[in-house]
């Protein structure tokens, strides 16, 4: 029986650990873990603040237009001239 | 706990030259194609694989059913149904919600769409060959990566080419935090080509083998569909109720124990089998310490969501994702527990295993997909549902479907394992107590291909265009005036008595 494929996967598993902390250290050192509570609201802005529950945000002057001219509903590009 | 916006929440924000309002259209409209591509090849997929599960559900009480074409028989249906479920549905569709929530969550157009649309022509082509090969008898016969070898020589360049042109959009980001839903689809980006690489080694072969099967049949699982799942409804619920998540230090918390603990577990699959008892003990011990990543998704999700948990009336992305935050909680308690030995002894080998891993991939994963396609198809076409009855159709299929599954498998696969575990029960008295089990699962595999057809029917009406005009975004139900902003950018009025909503 050979070890060779437990040492590979064991391998992995530990590379992998080593690679995880390294990164978690790194992402620490560039201060991406500073102030963290404000990324919660990097999902906010004026248009769709916090408070105020957002669902289906629906473009209807762009669907409009693109019904009244033609244009192709997925690229939304004018259809060729005839 | 977090209910008040600092007063810089994101240092690049006013590196935007754009309004508010036009960066997210034109960050979803850089996004459109790929994230078409990759969500109707999934829903073709979709429906392919659910052709193949009813059949195989159906074999389970009709055996000889289309037993007399090689390509129909169980040991060729139920591998081609796993893989045009896990590569081809699930999968891609998972990359079409990445590519969106990428531009979303980095505020920039996606880069490098031809090389994205590419990327998706060639998974197609994976899924396609591995699917032909799996029905023309040339499965690897390894569980959860049956297709043959040939078939991930396109699925692996094709997620190489996802990476690249996601991780290249990144130095061009507009914000310079990366939200929690970054890093679990970064992270899962970088694992999953390791895993698909490490598996298909050419180096293994008996118990080593088996042992890498089951490593791989886990961490695919934990590593690939539950951090998309994860960041998706880290997305979708915040927004939707409208209020951050409720400790992001946690989120934080959860992702790294993730990265840390997860990839450990797996063998405990082979419980009572052939490996060294000391690797099936280090995975029983890691799946436990996954109480810990679990607990903290568990308290973020639903104290974010419960807060207002009546909009789950309204919305559908809303009851879609909590659905799905809901099963993963369920499902990976289930799966901390599962592990040990005294249990094992029980549910080994049974059809409990099934329904956990439906619970697993669908109740959780694909449920968090339909959700994010509720919310994703109107902003990328412009266009909204057809038909709120029939979105409603669509998850009264789905989850009662998926709840007789699991609840029908759970029960005779426990029923089964105590009959088996008595050696003074004869085995044909086994099959036949899991008979009616059996039955259940395939009457809720009807249900749930119905909510499949429904899903299908919504998504090429929306991306055709087709039905009305509409006014305004599709409900379950009309909701009160001011429940749901308008997300237009215009004067948005505080709901009367919830301390949360007012204005910025």
């Amino acid at each position: 029986m050979t070890y060779a494929p437990l040492l590979i996967v064991l391998g992995v598993l530990v590379l992998g650990a080593g690679v995880t902390l390294t990164v978690l250290f790194r992402a620490d050192r560039a201060g991406l873990f500073r102030r963290l509570s404000a990324g919660a609201f990097v999902l906010f802005d004026e248009a769709e603040p916090p408070g105020i529950p957002q669902d289906q945000l629906f473009a209807p002057d762009d669907a409009r237009d693109d019904a009244s001219t033609g244009c192709h509903p997925l690229t939304h590009t004018p259809p060729p001239a005839s | 706990m977090n209910t008040s916006p600092p007063a810089t929440a994101d240092a690049r924000t006013d590196e935007v030259p754009e309004t508010v309002a036009s960066w997210r259209r034109s960050v979803d409209a850089a996004a459109r194609l790929p994230v078409l591509a990759y969500i109707l090849s999934g829903v073709f997929w979709l429906l392919v694989g659910t052709v193949f599960a009813l059949i195989a559900s159906f074999k389970f009480s009709y055996p000889d059913w289309l037993g007399a074409t090689a390509s129909m028989t169980f040991g060729r249906v139920r591998p081609a149904h796993l893989a045009t479920m896990i590569y081809g549905w699930l999968s891609m569709v998972n990359v079409g919600i990445m590519i969106w929530l990428w531009g979303r969550l980095l505020k920039t157009p996606i880069r490098h769409r031809g090389v994205l649309l590419a990327s998706c022509g060639l998974w197609n082509l994976g899924v396609l060959v591995g699917t032909v090969g799996l029905l023309a008898g040339y499965s690897t016969g390894v569980e959860w990566i049956e297709m043959p070898v040939v078939a991930f020589f396109f699925i692996v360049p094709a997620l190489g080419l996802v990476a690249f042109a996601l991780l290249s959009s990144l130095p061009h980001r507009r914000v310079r935090h990366l939200y929690i839903s970054v890093w679990y689809l970064g992270a899962c980006m970088l694992w999953t080509p390791i895993l698909l690489i490490a598996v298909l080694l050419p180096i293994y072969s008996g118990v080593p083998h088996a042992t890498v099967n089951w490593w791989f049949a886990h961490n695919i699982l934990g590593l690939w569909l539950t951090p998309v799942g994860l960041a998706a409804a880290y997305y979708f619920i915040p927004k939707v109720v409208g209020r951050p998540v409720y400790s992001y230090h946690l989120s934080y918390l959860g992702f790294w124990t993730l990265a840390l603990f997860y990839n450990w577990a797996g063998v405990h699959h082979l419980v009572g089998g052939p490996p060294p008892q000391w690797v099936v003990t280090v995975s029983i011990v890691f799946s436990a310490m996954m109480i810990i990543p679990v607990l903290v998704v568990a308290v973020n999700h639903h104290m974010t969501a419960f807060a207002r948990i009546k909009r789950v009336v309204y919305s559908p992305t809303l009851r879609f994702v909590v659905f799905g935050a809901m099963s993963y909680t369920v499902v990976s308690l289930q799966g901390a527990l599962m592990p040990f030995r005294s249990l094992m002894e029980v549910t080994h080998f049974t059809h409990h295993t099934i329904a956990h891993s439906h619970l697993g991939v669908y109740a959780f994963a694909t449920m968090v997909a339909f959700g994010s396609v509720y919310y994703i198809l109107p902003r990328v076409t412009g266009w909204e549902w057809a038909s709120r009855r029939l979105i409603a159709v669509h998850f009264w299929t789905t989850g009662l479907g998926i709840g007789m599954y699991v609840v029908g498998l759970t029960a005779g696969g426990i029923i089964q394992g105590l009959m088996v575990n008595d050696a003074s029960i004869p085995f044909i008295e086994v099959v036949n107590a899991t008979k009616p089990w059996l039955w259940s699962r395939s009457v809720a595999g009807v249900l749930i291909t119905v909510g499949h057809l429904v899903f299908a029917y919504l998504v090429w009406q929306i991306v055709r265009h087709r039905g009305p005009a509409p006014d305004g975004p599709v409900y379950f139900r009309t909701p009160p005036a001011g429940l749901f902003g308008r997300g237009d950018g215009g004067t948005v009025p505080a709901i009367p008595g919830d301390p949360d909503s007012n204005p910025l």
